[in-house]
């Protein structure tokens, strides 16, 4: 039977998502407990805390399970086995990369269902307001900057890739190795960024602010996602000149 | 073939291999013997591609390994699958990648290799877990089948069964199969070809039956000659 | 069988057929294990068999029928020689070591006698 790539891809994909399981079960249950907390609560509006300490979680959790699903193959051994394997970096990486948006997604996903759910049970006549404003509402707004999260997740992501590949590079100290490279790597793109907004902002005028605003906005997430796919691209060639065991 | 062509291989300070110059013929059993850090690893690893020589080259069937991992069936000596797997997941999983991949072959060395498909990884002994690796690595119809220390750890009787499976499995002329081990007498007399390496260096390389009948003496005491020499 | 690593094996496959020949355990017509049978039992390379198998052919002792296995075919008269030429080995390999050990052909020959007419151990063997 020949070898189809995207079979090879899925079958990875679902690999990488068993691996995340806990990562994913982890953050559904955080966001379940801090619903529990507000609906059981009395609506004081501390009850929210919790739920904007979850939102925030949901993001932040995919990039430490970016390192345990890298990582966790030389911890586990198991790069013997995806080293051996007849395929590139790009599907070991990309595989990994799409198991971590689907985490990210779900997560993030969660928390924004069940906060348009709390609106209902938190404000009573909810219904009508949404159903009065709905053509207000700016909805595309909130789709573009839910769009720019997930880009910069992706960007975060890949980073987090480039930065292990690079620390084990390095045979001791691989940790710190990881985190130095990161935290470089970071400050790196952060210099190239705020250089090339200088740049741009020189020639770019728009004196309408809704349009400087969209365009910031479409921008930015073609930008994150360029400057993502570039350091992921790093992070492929990496892995498939340099990896060893 | 596989060719080897003056591989240095250096981590830190310690030399692995230096210097190898070596041909592993194909279609036989060859024995990579040699004592604990003698660069036996080193160089299946450097087949099998997870590897790269610092200078020198490795050459498999004309190719560079990299290129040719589908041809090669890899079985270290550390366990390399995911402990929260059965074995028909391993299975399942590992038949993805490759089109060698033969599903009767698999049923018939799982019935005679004495496992169960719902056995989990990290739930089984080291034999069983031995003979897991062997499972993945021989129900594939692969021209290079490379077995680092493969009987290591390994009570006698799951022993018996994994030579049982080799010679069951061996495809004359047309399969390699190379072995790495420092014990050798359990190996003695399934190899045809002999390879001796001591501290990163080839020491000898000759014809089983050939060496008998040269120089009187079992493999294994020729390893043990060789390597008081080399010392 | 118990193989002395120290010999080449394909040599050792052979005398040991031949001896079972020698001994009337396997006689013409008999079927033999398929060379991987025997390479499998043994735990030994099956190219290793097969070079033994490929030399008793030559010598006549047996003749693989496609599809059907391999099969005893020694003669008689092959099964003499062969009992002659063991047994030649056998008493210059005893002659050899004894002369070794200092003694003379006229002490070897008194040894004999004197051991076979006492009904040495040896004779409880036979």
């Amino acid at each position: 039977m020949p070898i189809n790539k995207l079979s090879v891809l899925v079958n990875l994909y679902k690999k990488e998502m068993r691996q995340l399981s806990l990562d994913i079960a982890f953050t559904l249950g955080a966001v379940l407990v801090s619903v529990i907390i507000i609906i059981t609560s009395d609506k004081s509006p501390a009850a929210v805390l919790p739920f904007i300490m979850v939102a925030g979680l949901a993001g932040l959790i995919p990039v430490v399970s970016s390192i345990r699903i890298l990582s966790g193959e030389w911890n586990n051994n198991t790069i013997y086995l995806m080293l051996s394997l007849p395929i590139k970096g790009q599907m070991v990486l990309g595989a990994k990369l799409l198991a971590l948006i689907t985490h990210y997604i779900i997560g993030t996903g969660t928390v924004i269902i069940s906060s348009i759910l709390l609106m209902f049970f938190w404000i009573p006549d909810f219904t009508a307001i949404i159903t009065s404003r709905f053509g207000y509402v700016p909805w595309d707004w909130f789709l573009g900057v839910y769009i720019l999260t997930v880009a910069l997740f992706v960007f975060i992501a890949s980073l987090s890739f480039l930065a292990q590949v690079l620390g084990h590079l390095f045979s001791r100290f691989t940790g710190w190795a990881i985190t130095i490279i990161f935290i470089f790597l970071w400050w790196l793109i952060s210099k190239f960024n705020h250089w090339m907004g200088n740049f741009f902002s020189v020639w770019q005028f728009d004196f309408e602010p809704a349009m400087t605003a969209a365009n910031l906005l479409s921008w930015s997430i073609f930008g994150t996602l360029v400057e993502a796919l570039i350091v992921f691209a790093i992070a492929v060639i990496v892995y498939n000149r340099k990896i060893e065991i | 073939m596989i060719e080897f062509n003056q591989v240095v291989k250096r981590y830190g300070k310690v030399t692995a291999l230096d210097g190898v110059t070596v041909t592993f013929p194909k279609g036989k059993i060859i024995g990579l013997f040699g004592p604990n850090g003698a660069g036996k690893s080193t160089s299946l690893k450097m087949i099998a591609g997870l590897s790269r020589p610092q200078s020198g080259t490795v050459v498999v069937d004309g190719k560079n390994p990299q290129e040719v991992k589908d041809k090669i069936a890899y079985l270290p000596e550390i366990d390399y699958l995911y402990p929260w797997m059965t074995v028909k997941k391993a299975a399942d999983f590992v038949k993805t990648f490759y089109s060698d991949w033969d599903d009767d072959k698999y049923k018939e060395l799982l019935a005679f290799l004495n496992l169960g498909e719902d056995m989990k990884i990290n739930k089984i002994s080291k034999g069983q877990r031995a003979k897991v690796k062997l499972l993945l690595a021989t129900s594939r119809k692969a021209p290079y089948l490379l077995l680092d220390e493969p009987l290591s750890g390994i009570d006698i009787l799951t022993r018996e069964e994994i030579i049982n499976t080799l010679i069951r499995d061996y495809r004359e002329g047309e399969q390699t199969i190379i072995i790495s081990t420092h014990e050798i007498a359990e190996v003695e007399n399934l190899v045809e070809e002999v390879i001796f390496i001591a501290r990163g260096r080839i020491l000898l390389k000759q014809n089983a039956e050939e060496l008998r009948l040269n120089e009187g003496k079992s493999l294994t005491e020729m390893m043990k000659e060789l390597f008081r020499d080399a010392n | 069988m118990d193989f002395d690593s120290g010999r080449p094996i394909y040599m050792q496959i052979i005398e040991d057929f031949k001896k079972r020949m020698i001994r009337g355990e396997l006689t013409k017509g008999d079927k033999i294990p398929s060379q991987r049978e025997y390479a499998q039992s043994a735990h030994i390379n099956p190219n290793t068999v097969q070079r033994a198998y490929r030399e008793m052919e030559y010598m006549g002792l047996v003749e693989t029928i496609r599809g059907q296995g391999t099969f005893v075919s020694v003669s008689d008269e092959t099964i003499v020689k062969l009992k002659k030429e063991m047994v030649e080995r056998l008493v210059v390999d005893f002659i050899s070591d004894m002369k070794e050990l200092g003694f003379t052909f006229k002490e070897i020959e008194e040894m004999i006698k004197e051991m076979l007419e006492k009904g040495g151990f040896f004779n409880d063997r036979v």
